[in-house]
């Protein structure tokens, strides 16, 4: 059979280019994100301050819980740090030299007299003991090491950008706290690592260990090893013998040394698998329904094979076989565009700020291998469904079904269908009781599972609905009523075409809308609940101290400040006995006169209760943990710390501020996050621009904080919104575009299948001009159907999210996206059917019937 | 032979297991063929039975010789060199077996599917019509061929026709009318077959 399937194949290399472009683009899909996958678990800049040591140590960043399979682990996202007895007991690894306890501070620097000297992204300002300038290793260029606290040595390169040498002064803000420092010398690079993504300053240990917030605890462990001990195996036996600990050796350390890697590892993976996952379901179904069509068109074929004595095990087969040697050819050759597109993804990730620029992207065998095989798997499951139909009839049946377009589907099709529906309907409604960002990442899969519900329920519906808008054209005299009749008879053809129109319409349309609705929910939350007057905000130097709140605090006419730690906390819940974990977004915020900066919206409970070990939590994620007011939740916080905390109060308003609040003690002395905005409240009697004068000459005391009035928050909440919904979108745009290759794909193969039908047209006196508007008509047809369906499949999923998140049935954003999408997918439509259409007609119509089917 | 509708193709594939009636039993041989699972029938009907259809039927992808060989290799089976050889020279195919089904004749089509039916040595051939879509001199030249393949290979054929000439061929000739078998007419002439046909007709 494989003999044969490889002729057929050969011979027909047209029929199987649809097959084939099907398979080509989802192996390409599959690949890109399987490399942003592998990239996010891989990926790493090489180190630059640690490119001296061999192995360096850090704290496990991967939560898991007890319970929980190997799928749930979550990334920190916050530095677990190591208590001094884990160098300690690194130090006494055999094959260790030296074990460097690293402080890692994030500073800015100013000169005495001026602004902080902001470096350009990615490149980052940290604070080190002088201890682990050997890690580098750094070599002293002027000057000498810093001898007391109030010393400090710059790398050359840093202290050039700021303009001081030996001698001179500069200050160094640490969580928003400038402190005046001497500069006692300079450093040069380590040997092999240019410094191109950090600025260092090197502190006495005592004083590094003091900025850092937490003495004691490193931030990092720098393993220098004995002469001849070799790193991968130093690292594996430091592991074994301290078990809490994660080791990276070679370009690896980049992760433990740059935070934006690490972060974007956990970016990428998330991506990867949000964007990865819908492009497979995509991908797998448009491979499934260009196969189901391209069978149709050779049924014939296949009923002489069963006439002349195929089984249907044969039949299968064959139908498998050639699916496969299809796959094979397009799954290998879609893998290479595959690492294109991962590139392009990954340069437009970089530019919107979310993936380092310089981070490369992993390219290894298993990607495209995974992508190879799923595509086959996908390809035999859909030959396997599809040669059901020609396997099981008779062979009269078959020849005599042959020539019409009959057969309603099966009934498992027809039930499969309704049950789709069902499950997409119900994914639909998830935004009601799942308010935030996971519940509006229901909709999509909602749109998706509608309509593959539709596409199994066959030809039914389109048969319906083209007879309901063909009605006026049946009145015409001849193009309009061989328009309307062929629409009808061919309902499966119909069909067939309509599907991947209504997936590109119905899916775009409550894609973006999805985004944009939550970015509107996102901005109105924030307006709506922002109760300060005045926000004070941190760039550059990790964060807003305790005393500079106080400072703030003690301003004349402030009334009350809260600061914001922005964090992220794991909660543990259990799904059919299944242990898994749910990161929520997380604020710190000082509890004390919360309600006059921010109103959360409570639902239930009280807010002033928010204090020691207290939560509060949005409603509807309080409700879908089962949780009341009064219960304790457990849950872990950004580096890992479990804790069991008080449910207070649920409020309405998680998208703007957060799932979940919680009082800054909570986090104090457990994590390591600081505030990173600080939301002031003027007194009644104050004069508000005298206020706002004062906190700006506090802002020159402390050249990293900024201040921003309420509208400039609001516009803030409106980027930081905006820049998730791209992030979104762009993983989006690949899986849309592919929808679109997929309906030029199946009408191109559609229409190119009836060349035969349009020479009889010719042959019975129409003239091209009449074909080809019979075409257009049918195109009009088709398109109009796609965008009823289309509609009807968004309109459930955006009524559900609108209410849930606006409180009104409808999604907001910009109105022209509809039309513009409807329009564009018509246009796409129209001329695949038109191309191809005027291409048959091309030539002689005797010729064209002439040839066999 | 039977006027239009009368149930001659039904009949034919209902014989050959194609199609399975509604009530009765069908018989092949010793073998009953209702109620057979349909694996099990397709490969007897591969092995023992070769159909000629009025449309050829050929498969638009693959050489003659491979259309030829088909039912072979649906079975398994290597074919047989002397007899492939003996069969597409019998019915004159020989110089065309790389061509494909499109770019041949009508007639050299249905001589293409006559060689397929007869490479698997079947018990019988059956024959719908075979010669429905030629014109008269090449539907002559394809039954002077299955008459030929009865007398030189000895191989039986099972035909339906309309031309009372072509029925004279036949040994037997078996009359239908209204889906039931009516007269059988043993060593036929045309006008014997023309009248009974007449008769059958404005019944
Ligand atoms: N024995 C029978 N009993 C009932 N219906 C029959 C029988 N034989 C044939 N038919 C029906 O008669 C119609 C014509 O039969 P067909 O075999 O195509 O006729 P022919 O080939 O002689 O023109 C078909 O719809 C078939 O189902
Ligand atoms: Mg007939």
């Amino acid at each position: 059979m494989f003999a044969i399937a490889w002729k057929t194949l050969r011979a027909r290399r047209a029929a199987f280019a649809g097959a084939f472009t099907a398979l080509f683009c989802g192996a390409a899909v599959i690949t890109a994100s399987g490399i942003l996958l592998e990239s996010g678990v891989r990926s790493t800049v090489p180190p630059e301050r640690y490119a001296g040591a061999d192995v360096m140590v850090g704290g496990n960043q991967t939560l898991r819980i007890p319970g929980g399979d190997l799928t749930v682990a979550e990334r920190l996202p916050e530095r677990v740090t190591l208590p001094s007895e884990v160098r300690d007991a690194v130090a006494a690894v055999p094959g260790v030299r030296a074990a460097v306890g690293d402080y890692d501070v994030p500073v800015a620097i100013a000169p005495v007299e001026g602004d902080a000297v902001v470096p350009a992204a990615p490149r980052v300002t940290a604070a080190h003991g002088w201890d682990s300038a050997v890690l580098g290793p750094f070599s002293p260029d002027e000057g000498r090491a810093p001898e007391s606290d109030s010393e400090v040595v710059l790398d050359a390169a840093l202290a050039a950008a700021v303009g001081v040498s030996p001698g001179d002064e500069v200050r160094i803000v640490a969580a928003a706290a400038p402190a005046v420092y001497r500069v006692a010398g300079t450093v040069t690079a380590p040997p092999g690592a240019p410094l191109e993504r950090s600025h260092t300053v090197f502190l006495t240990p005592a004083e590094a260990a003091r900025l850092s917030g937490h003495p004691g605890r490193f931030d990092a462990v720098g393993v220098l090893a004995e002469d001849g001990a070799d790193p991968g195996a130093l690292a594996r036996s430091i592991e074994d013998a301290v078990p809490e600990v994660t080791t990276y050796t070679g370009t690896a350390a980049g992760r433990l040394e740059f935070a934006d890697v690490a972060a974007s590892r956990s970016l990428l993976t998330l991506v990867a698998a949000s964007f990865g996952g819908m492009a497979m379901l995509v991908s797998l179904f448009v491979v499934a329904i260009t196969l189901a069509l391209s069978v149709h068109q050779r049924r014939r074929e296949f009923a002489v094979l069963r006439a002349i004595g195929s089984t249907p095990r044969q039949i299968r087969r064959l139908v498998v076989g050639e699916a496969l040697l299809v796959a094979a050819f397009g799954g290998v050759l879609g893998c290479l565009p595959g690492i294109v597109l991962a590139d392009v993804l990954r340069g437009l990730f970089a530019r919107i700020g979310v993936v380092p620029d310089d981070l490369p992207l992993a390219v290894g065998p298993l990607p495209p291998l995974v992508a190879v095989l799923l595509v086959a798997g996908t390809a035999a499951l859909g030959g396997l469904a599809t040669a059901h139909r020609p396997a099981r009839i008779s062979p009269v049946e078959a020849l005599r079904e042959a020539a019409v377009d009959g057969g309603e589907p099966p009934r498992w099709r027809r039930t499969a269908g309704a049950v789709c529906l069902g499950a997409g309907a119900v994914a639909a409604l998830t935004p009601l009781y799942v308010r935030g960002e996971v519940g509006a990442a229901g909709t999509g899969s909602a749109a998706l599972l509608m309509v593959i519900g539709l596409a199994l329920l066959g030809p039914v519906v389109p048969r319906r609905l083209v007879r309901l808008l063909g009605a006026p054209l049946r009145g015409g005299r001849v193009t309009g009523f061989l328009a309307a009749a062929n629409s009808e008879a061919g309902a499966r053809r119909t069909g067939s075409a309509l599907v991947p129109l209504v997936l590109a319409i119905g899916f775009t349309v409550t894609l973006v809308y999805t985004q944009s609705t939550l970015a509107a929910a996102a901005v109105a939350q924030t307006r709506e609940g922002l109760a300060a007057d005045l926000v004070l905000a941190d760039t550059g130097s990790g964060g807003v101290a305790a005393e500079v709140v106080e400072e703030v605090r003690s301003t004349p006419g402030v009334a009350v400040v809260t600061s914001v730690t922005p964090t992220t906390v794991f909660v543990p819940f259990t799904v059919f006995e299944d242990r898994d974990l749910a990161a929520l977004p997380a604020r710190g915020v000082d509890p004390d006169g919360l309600a006059a900066t921010v109103d959360l919206g409570i639902a239930d409970g009280d807010i002033a209760e928010l204090r020691g070990d207290a939560v509060a939590m949005e409603r509807s994620q309080a409700e879908l943990l089962g949780r009341g007011v009064g219960d304790t939740v457990e849950m872990y916080l950004g580096d890992g710390t479990p804790v069991e905390l008080t449910l207070v109060a649920t409020y309405e308003r998680g998208i703007g501020f957060g799932t979940v609040t919680l009082p800054r003690e909570v986090l104090e002395g457990r994590t390591t996050a600081l505030p990173g905005r600080l939301l002031v409240r003027t007194a009644e009697d104050a004069d508000p621009a005298a206020v706002a004068a004062a906190l700006d000459a506090l802002g020159e005391r402390h050249p990293t904080l900024s201040l921003v009035d309420r509208d400039g928050f609001a516009s803030g909440a409106r980027a930081e919104a905006a820049l998730a919904g791209w992030v979104n979108l762009v993983g989006l745009a690949v899986i849309l575009g592919y929808i679109a290759i997929a309906v030029v794909n199946t009408l191109v193969m559609a229409t190119a299948g009836r060349s035969r039908e349009f020479a009889l047209l010719r042959l019975v006196g129409m003239s091209r001009w009449q074909v080809l508007r019979v075409a257009g008509w049918e195109a009009l047809l088709l398109v109009g159907a796609a965008a009823l369906l289309g509609t009807a499949v968004a309109v459930l999923p955006l009524a559900a999210l609108g209410t849930g998140l606006l409180g009104v049935p409808l999604p907001a954003g910009p109105p022209l996206v509809y039309p513009a999408v409807v329009a564009g997918a018509a246009l796409l439509g129209v001329l695949s059917v038109l191309v191809p259409t005027w291409a048959c007609l091309r030539g002689r119509p005797v010729e064209a019937v002439g040839v066999r089917e | 032979m039977g006027p239009s509708g009368s149930g001659k193709s039904t009949f034919l594939h209902c014989a050959a297991g194609l199609d399975r009636p509604t009530s009765g039993e069908v018989w092949l041989g010793g073998t009953r063929l209702t109620g057979m699972r349909e694996g099990r029938l397709t490969r007897l009907r591969r092995d023992r039975i070769g159909f000629v259809f009025q449309s050829y039927n050929l498969l638009p992808a693959l050489s003659v010789e491979d259309n030829v060989t088909m039912p072979l290799r649906l079975g398994d089976r290597s074919p047989d060199r002397a007899w492939f050889e003996r069969v597409v020279t019998r019915v004159g195919i020989a110089g065309l077996l790389d061509r494909r089904p499109a770019e041949l004749s009508g007639g050299q089509q249905q001589r293409a599917a006559v060689a397929r039916a007869l490479v698997t040595r079947p018990d019988v051939i059956m024959a719908d019509e075979p010669t429905g879509a030629l014109d008269s001199r090449t539907s002559g030249q394809v039954l002077a061929l299955l008459r030929d393949v009865v007398s030189d290979l000895g191989q039986t054929v099972l035909m339906v026709t309309h031309d009372p000439v072509a029925a004279c061929h036949a040994h037997d000739v078996l009359f239908l009318a209204d889906g039931r078998l009516v007269e059988r007419l043993t060593a036929p002439t045309p006008e014997a077959v023309a009248e009974r046909m007449t008769r059958l007709g404005e019944g």
